[in-house]
């Protein structure tokens, strides 16, 4: 539970201590400032980034891949699970399949989909499909499994069975967990895209800090990753905040 | 109207159980944890494999599917759908049957005010007390109208006097709706007030079956004594009559006065919580029997008080509720022990 009142306060000083920190060593010159720039170099980068529409174009492309397979992968990904744990013969059968597969990196896919799809907007939405898709079927099944038999027990007496059941009891009651699921796999959406647009594509965060890299500008490098970690901080609070929200609703917080 | 006839049912629980309950009547099932009371009742509802066979109203209902069967099932952790509130709750099974929205905004309501819990439409389960939400559980159940009720131990994290209160009600609801029921139980408080027929289980097996009385008092079989948990059976070495319907009994030293009505009495059984004991002597010797005691030891159970009290050379246990402001008694004091003789059960050889 957050108690905001008491606690924001002191995320605030911690996260401004640290920029502040990071200015002061900028300042000091302990290292050159092209390879160890301040702050307000940092933020200045950035500035000009997104005044030439650089930033805007390429923050786009980025967002537009991490929506499109997030959403992809994490929907067929729920979706999947459920009917698994539903039927007692597929879950023998896949959840082996799906542990071992939950095991891999989704950047580890990445050679094999350039081989597979090409360098195309394919790829970063196949890799990042991959890493949601595998991981939200492993978190819905182990959440239906764990729901408690006599829930279900009692709405099949109620005259809930097939899709019925799966919607109105494995769905709702699973929830919670799918949206702390969720939380974590969002993150690893952003991550793995900034992978792949640094290694294969001509568009995206990635590509920016790539590019930064050749000409040397370390400040354009730290800029990009400040937007990454932003993004990145804003979908999983985006995630947490409706995952309280029907926490609270339910009664499990005050 | 529903009877329900178990016949000769097993599985992994149960062994060969066999049991017939009378259409709108409250059948207890009694038994310690494990002797496969939840099981029996999942098989009943169809939530479980079993082989044998079920009648509802002399029709098999084997092959029949939970919904299909038409009960209504309270399990021992209630389980409300925490993501719904009360009136979603309640209205949950007339969805999954496709109603109209009025029928069953009407239906839920009645049940509601059947229950007195309609100020809890839109509260969520998490945020209703013990006893709220056991009536929730219950109106869940039969807002389907179902002609067979099955519980399972579902007053079981409630204080005592709320469980008072719903035993109460509920036996009131079940009259008022021609409801059959069985209900799952190890309480022998609980299943003396509810049942109009206890079934003793033991090891997936039915021992005896037979109202409250006829199974606590006259049954000597050892397993049920056990679950029965009466520990005040004491065997008889001679008896006399000494009045019509009066006999005298010598258990060791002691001699105790007891209803007679005919039989070679081999044993006698009075239940603990019958025994009253008192400090000083009470100024009359009406229809009890009187003796002086010692207390051995008091010890502190869930809601009630064990006491052990020497009478004669013999043992007997007493129970007194924890609730009795004017319990006092302490090991080692000296107390009268009044053992009304309407209580005390004979056990006669024929048995």
């Amino acid at each position: 539970m957050r108690l905001y009142s008491k606690y924001l306060r002191i995320e605030l000083i911690s996260v401004a201590t640290f920029f502040i920190l990071w200015e002061l060593a900028g300042q000091l010159s302990i290292a050159p400032k092209y390879l160890f720039p301040p702050f307000s170099e940092t933020l200045r980068a950035l500035y000009s980034l997104a005044i030439t529409g650089e930033l805007g174009s390429n923050y786009l492309a980025t967002l537009t891949r991490v929506l499109i397979g997030l959403s992809l992968g994490s929907g067929l990904g729920i979706l999947l699970g459920l009917v698994i744990a539903y039927h007692e013969l597929s879950y023998r059968t896949f959840f082996p399949i799906v542990t071992l597969l939950y095991a891999v990196p989704a950047v580890a896919w990445i050679p094999l989909f350039i081989i597979w799809i090409g360098l195309n907007e394919g790829l970063p939405i196949a890799v990042i499909f991959m890493c949601s898709f595998v991981p939200m079927i492993y978190i819905t099944l182990t959440s239906v499994r764990s729901l408690s038999p006599s829930v279900v027990r009692v709405a099949q007496t109620l005259g809930a069975h097939g899709f019925k059941l799966i919607f109105h009891v494995f769905l709702p009651q699973a929830l919670p967990s799918i949206l702390s699921g969720l939380k974590v796999e969002a993150g690893m959406a952003w991550r793995s895209c900034f992978v792949v647009e640094m290694v294969a594509m001509s568009s995206g965060l990635g590509l920016l800090a790539m590019e930064a890299q050749t000409i040397l500008r370390v400040d354009i490098i730290l800029a990009v990753i400040l937007i990454l970690a932003a993004s990145n901080y804003a979908f999983q609070m985006i995630f947490e905040k409706i995952e309280v929200k029907m926490l609270k609703e339910r009664g499990y917080l005050k | 109207m529903p009877k329900i006839e178990i016949h000769d049912i097993s599985n992994y629980a149960l062994n060969r159980v066999s049991l017939e309950v009378n259409d709108r009547e409250l059948m207890v099932i009694l038994g310690p944890s494990g002797a496969g009371k939840t099981t029996l009742l999942n098989a009943v509802a169809g939530l479980t494999e079993y082989e044998g066979s079920i009648l509802f109203d002399g029709a098999p209902v084997d092959n029949l599917k939970p919904h299909e069967r038409n009960i209504g099932y309270v399990p021992q952790d209630l389980a409300l759908f925490n993501h719904l509130n009360v009136r979603e709750n309640i209205a949950f099974g007339l969805k999954m049957r496709g109603l109209s929205e009025a029928e069953i905004f009407e239906r839920v309501d009645n049940v509601m005010e059947m229950l007195n819990i309609k100020h809890l439409a839109d509260r969520y389960p998490l945020k209703l007390s013990g006893g709220e939400q056991q009536r929730v559980a219950i109106a869940r159940a039969i807002v389907l109208e179902p002609k067979v009720l099955l519980m399972d131990e579902p007053f079981n994290n409630l204080d005592t006097s709320l469980r008072k209160r719903l035993r109460m009600e509920l036996k009131m609801l079940q009259r008022k709706l021609n409801l059959t029921t069985i209900f799952v139980t190890h309480d022998l408080i609980e299943a003396e007030e509810l049942a109009d027929r206890v079934a003793v289980m033991v090891k997936g097996r039915i021992e005896c079956v037979g109202t409250f009385d006829e199974v606590l008092y006259n049954n000597a079989d050892p397993a049920v004594r056990e679950v029965l948990g009466n520990p005040n059976v004491l065997s008889c070495n001679g008896f006399k009559l000494v009045h019509e319907g009066l006999a005298e009994v010598k258990c060791g030293k002691l001699r105790l006065l007891v209803p007679y009505d005919g039989g070679a009495i081999i044993g006698v059984s009075i239940p603990p919580e019958k025994i009253v004991l008192t400090k000083g002597e009470l100024g009359f010797k009406g229809k009890f029997n009187l003796f002086k005691g010692v207390i051995k030891d008091v010890i502190e159970e869930d809601v009630m008080y064990k006491i052990r009290v020497e009478i004669e050379g013999l043992e007997v246990q007493c129970l007194r509720s924890k609730s009795d402001p004017q319990f006092t008694f302490k090991a080692g004091e000296s107390v009268y022990v009044k053992i009304p003789i309407k209580y005390v059960r004979v056990l006669t050889a024929t048995e």
